[in-house]
């Protein structure tokens, strides 16, 4: 039975010293006692009981700390309240520890107590922003600057051998294990090799993602078994482990406890799962199921079989990078000396691992984080605007107290603890509304948004963040009084009748502030106009092909009863015949892969020119397709012909290009009836298929990967002539898909029961999910927009409403003279307007040179993996126009309402009222 | 014109005299829980306690170490002299307030 820890350092902190001991003593006593007590969850109830204790005893101990000793009764001062009140004007500032605190908080609290509006807006404001920002950052920091989820991930390291041209290339499972043994500054090094579907059977066939790694991968992240034990050294010498991950162990296993030492067969291999790992995203997505390489197989020792495609060391504790890279490639440079066209002119990089992960999301989150930074300079500068007005308003307090002798310290003091008592509440309400908008945003997200995790935690990390963003905030603004104290004219603030403090520097401080704010929502609605025009321009592009009412099911055929091309090929035909029997069905047709769903790539060369030099070739996606599969997608025949029943294997063999071939390779010329020739090494075994093909069509470029991409090449050859074992069936009908998928899936498990269905999706589907990435963009930026005019509403209209408040009297001396509330109300708009033009065109300007600094970093452009935009320029003037008309309608509906105030203005009160 | 005592320190009074010598947080808290059926934090006990101490009302004192491992001498409160002339007068103050009113409630007429 322990009490709760934090529930005792609590009552340590608020008890005074002498009762400390007595009341920890106490509540340890009924702890033990209800924890003794029957019946049921005896100790949760002590531990509640404990909370209460301590929470509910605080306010009586932190009176008692801040109550001195009395005097013995009969003394003057025995009355209690006359002794507190004593305290209270007494020695108010010259009391130490927690008492002056205790004061602080009463006294600031009672101040925001008296202006609600004020608290609320000013709390609110800052938690929006903060929330805005939070939210993002714990996206970026899940994403990009977290360490790694390992023990000492400073330790790890990504090696890799990179050609001249810059690519990495992948190792021989015998150059792996010369590098693990001839490079002491690594205590480990471990190899991740193919990552694969295959088959895995259990009752059903199941389709899972396999990766094989080196014996000692586990070892060398540190990562541990939840469940059995991962890979052991000798599990290299080919015993055939296999590790699952808990979330295939629960979606295949029903998470049984007695999995391991079972044995499954992946595709033809058996495995003996040896335990459970919990999933872990970190490194780019874990797969279903690891498998450890055999370090003995011939296969593995290979010198010309690539066997790693990337490699993890760590190095030994205080070891240094440098040193690991200049054993390797010393140990490179040796092994190159007895094989020609070895390694030789390979450099070895020894990076830090977290570094050296998948970055292409990295641009859009740090755009996107400057983004929200706007939000939350914007909600600064509004909460700055209220806490300056709120000085003006106390210009008499201040004064007072500095002519009652009250120190600038104790003043700072005060300021600091009122700006606590709006940032501590703020930070919190940000901690939630960042939970909330966190959950909000990741079901819009994409699911191949992640490079690190799936899911964006809300942890210290984030919590410290907002914190400390939202105290930086306030403690700046919350200390200008500070200096304005200093300024004040005792007589003149404390004259009878003086205004509360509307002078012409504070009108030309807020006027700045507010134009900085409209500024700052120009820049941002224009960006979220750019993104609406870019999204609306991608909907529109031309695919290539008709995606109405088309689908297309994957399977893979594996094992050994499709060993043989001819029994995929029986597969494939009778697979087309049962679509087509399917009622709604009105074409169906086979092919490897389809567009929106990219493919292998091949290197190729066109016969009868001058050859590239290697690693310079052209390549282009390959896809195996049966005669009908154009006309089932919709694609048009640009020249020549599709294919035709005649081009079966042992025919000639033929080929169909894009447009996009046709042009790169042939010019203007003609491109049929030419040759182009498949080079060798193609990296998927059944494109890897060399010769020379006859063009014989030329067929409309599509989309391969995303409808905002730079043209692939493709290749289509006749399924007949390389028939591929993961094949896909394409299907247009005639009614909408969802009456056809339930049939379409029948089907494939009624031809071959043990042939999984890997996906099924419709054309719609594709487009939707390749577009959802924009879509979450667009989301992300206009929520930014929309926060930042709301703000920028907010600050209007509260100038506005100051404005009008501050000259109650003039305004009521000029409608006593007779002026129309009309025009004051015009010359109260006047100004907003003229602020909202002037800040409007400022901020046209920063969007200008914000559009010139990032240039075209968020376009596509060769190289670059995603682009941000497309079909709209970043300085579109149409998007900065709106922006600034938006802004100018905004500020002026804003200031309408509480300028509309000067008509209730009653001219006789207002000339009495001071 | 005195003011008034708040009413956790009259209870707080009447569970010492009640108490005797076994006065500190939990008895207290236990009493005043018998008594009238409300709750007060063990702390909040201890907070009245010590105010009554400050007046003069009760005064502190530690008992002999407690007979188990690590037993510590425990804090303890009892009455003083002016604590119990305290009592009195709350007790005829409250009979004062009292007077005349019936013990049940007179019907009310519907």
């Amino acid at each position: 039975m322990t009490p709760p820890r934090l529930a005792r350092l609590w009552v340590r902190l608020v008890a005074p010293p002498k009762l400390r001991q007595a009341i920890l003593d106490d509540l340890d006593e009924l702890m033990r006692a209800d924890a003794a007590s029957p019946p049921f969850a005896a100790l949760t109830r002590a531990r509640l009981r404990y909370w209460r204790e301590a929470l509910r005893g605080t306010p009586h101990l932190l009176r008692l700390r801040v109550m001195p000793a009395r005097q013995p009764p009969g003394s003057a001062t025995a009355d209690p309240r006359r002794a507190v009140g004593d305290i209270r004007f007494g020695s108010a500032w010259k009391a130490g520890g927690i008492d002056w605190l205790w004061r602080d908080i009463k006294y600031g609290l009672r101040g925001l107590r008296r202006e609600p509006t004020f608290a609320l807006t000013a709390t609110l404001t800052l938690a929006l922003g903060v929330t805005t920002t939070t939210t993002v950052f714990s996206v970026v920091d899940a994403e990009v600057w977290k360490p790694l989820p390992f023990p000492h991930p400073e330790q790890l390291v990504a090696v890799y051998s990179r050609e001249p041209n810059g690519r990495a290339d992948a190792i021989s499972g015998a150059e792996f294990l010369d590098w693990r043994s001839g490079a002491p500054a690594f205590s480990d090094l471990a190899g991740e090799s193919h990552t694969a579907r295959q088959v895995l059977r259990l009752e059903t066939a199941e389709s899972v993602i396999v990766t094989k790694v080196s014996g000692n991968f586990f070892a060398t992240l540190g990562r541990r078994a939840i469940l059995g034990r991962t890979f052991r050294a000798d599990d290299a010498r080919g015993s055939r482990p296999a590790v699952l991950t808990d979330r295939t162990w629960r979606r295949l296993f029903a998470a049984d406890p007695s999995v391991t030492g079972r044995t499954v067969t992946l595709d033809a291999e058996t495995f003996v799962i040896t335990g459970v790992v919990a999933a872990d995203d970190s490194l780019g997505g874990d797969p279903d199921l690891f498998v450890a390489l055999d370090e003995t197989d011939p296969a593995f020792l290979d010198r010309t079989q690539p066997a790693f495609f990337s490699a993890i060391g760590r190095l030994r504790p205080g070891g240094d990078a440098a040193v690991a890279r200049v054993q390797l490639q010393a140990v490179v440079t040796r092994l190159a000396e007895g094989t020609p066209g070895g390694r030789g002119s390979h450099s070895i990089v020894v990076a830090d691992l977290q570094e050296s992960l998948p970055d292409f999301n990295r641009r859009p989150l740090y755009f996107f984080l400057g983004g929200s930074l706007i939000v939350l300079i914007l909600s600064a500068v509004n909460v700055a605007t209220l806490l300056l007005a709120r000085a003006f308003r106390r210009t008499r307090e201040f004064a007072l107290r500095g002519a009652l002798g009250g120190g600038q310290t104790a003043l700072a003091r005060q300021l600091l603890v009122e700006g606590a008592l709006l940032a501590l509440p703020a930070a919190a309400g940000a901690v939630l509304m960042t939970r909330w908008a966190v959950g909000l945003f990741t079901g819009q997200l994409p699911a191949d948004f992640f490079t690190r995790g799936t899911s964006i935690p809300i942890d210290l990390r984030v919590c410290a963040f907002a914190l400390s963003v939202t105290g930086l905030t306030t403690v700046v603004f919350v200390l200008a009084p500070l200096v304005m104290a200093r300024r004040v004219d005792l007589s003149s603030a404390l004259a009878p009748g003086a205004r509360a403090g509307h002078s012409a520097a504070e009108g030309h401080l807020r006027g700045l502030l507010l134009m900085a704010q409209m500024a700052l929502t120009v820049v941002l609605l224009a960006g979220a106009g750019i993104f609406v025009k870019s999204f609306v321009a991608l909907t529109h592009v031309p695919l290539g092909f008709d995606p109405t009412n088309a689908m297309a099911v994957r399977a893979t055929l594996s094992g050994p009863r499709y060993a043989s091309e001819a029994a995929v090929r029986a597969y494939a035909d009778r697979l087309v015949e049962a679509a087509r029997a399917i009622p709604g069905v009105q074409d169906a047709a086979i092919g490897t892969s389809s567009p929106l769903g990219s493919g292998p790539v091949v290197n190729f060369a066109a016969a009868g020119q001058p050859r590239p030099e290697p690693g310079k070739e052209s390549d282009a996606i390959l896809r195996a397709a049966s005669p009908d599969y154009f006309r089932t997608l919709g694609m048009r025949i640009v020249r020549g012909r599709a294919f035709s029943t005649a081009d079966v294997a042992g025919a000639p063999r033929v080929a169909v290009v894009n447009e996009s071939v046709a042009r790169e390779t042939f010019g203007d010329e003609n491109p049929i009836g030419r040759i182009i020739e498949l080079l060798p090494r193609a990296r998927t075994p059944w494109t890897n298929r060399p010769g020379a093909l006859m063009v014989v069509g030329v067929v409309a470029t599509v989309k391969d990967v995303g409808v905002n991409e730079i043209e692939f090449g493709n290749i289509y050859v006749p399924f007949a002539q390389m028939t591929a074992p993961r094949i896909e069936l394409v299907v247009r009908a005639g009614v909408p898909p969802a009456d056809v998928m339930d049939p379409l899936r029948h089907a494939v498990a009624r031809i071959d029961p043990a042939v999984p269905v890997t996906s099924a999706a419709t054309f719609d589907q594709r487009v939707a999910s390749t577009l959802q990435n924009d879509r979450f963009n667009l989301l992300l930026i206009s929520s930014f927009a929309g926060v930042a005019l709301f703000l920028a509403a907010i600050g209007v209209y509260g100038a506005v409403a100051y404005h009008v408040q501050a000259r109650t009297r003039e305004l009521g001396v000029r409608l006593a003279l007779g002026a129309r509330p009309s025009r004051l109300i015009g010359a109260a708009l006047w100004q907003t307007g003229r602020l909202g033009v002037l800040g409007g065109l400022l901020g046209v300007g920063v969007a200008l040179a914000i559009a010139r600094a990032i240039g075209n970093a968020l376009y596509l452009v060769p190289g670059s993996h995603n682009g941000l935009l497309y079909g709209v320029t970043t300085t579109d003037p149409v998007m900065l126009g709106g922006a600034f008309v938006g802004i100018v309608v905004v500020a002026l509906a804003a200031g309408t309402i509480p300028a509309r105030r000067v008509t209730r203005i009653d001219p006789v009160r207002a000339l009495s009222s001071e | 014109m005195k003011a008034h005592r708040p009413l956790l320190e009259v209870q707080t009074l009447i569970a010492l005299a009640s108490l005797g010598d076994d006065a500190y947080g939990v008895t207290v808290q236990d009493e005043i829980r018998s008594r009238t059926g409300r709750f007060a934090s063990v702390a909040a006990c201890y907070a009245a306690l010590e105010r009554l101490a400050r007046l003069g009302l009760a005064e502190a004192w530690f008992s002999p170490p407690r007979p188990e491992r690590g037993g510590r001498s425990r804090r303890h409160y009892r009455l003083t002299r002016a604590g119990r002339e305290a009592i009195r007068q709350e007790r005829e103050a409250t009979q004062r307030l009292w007077r005349g009113i019936p013990l049940r409630a007179p019907e009310r007429s519907r």
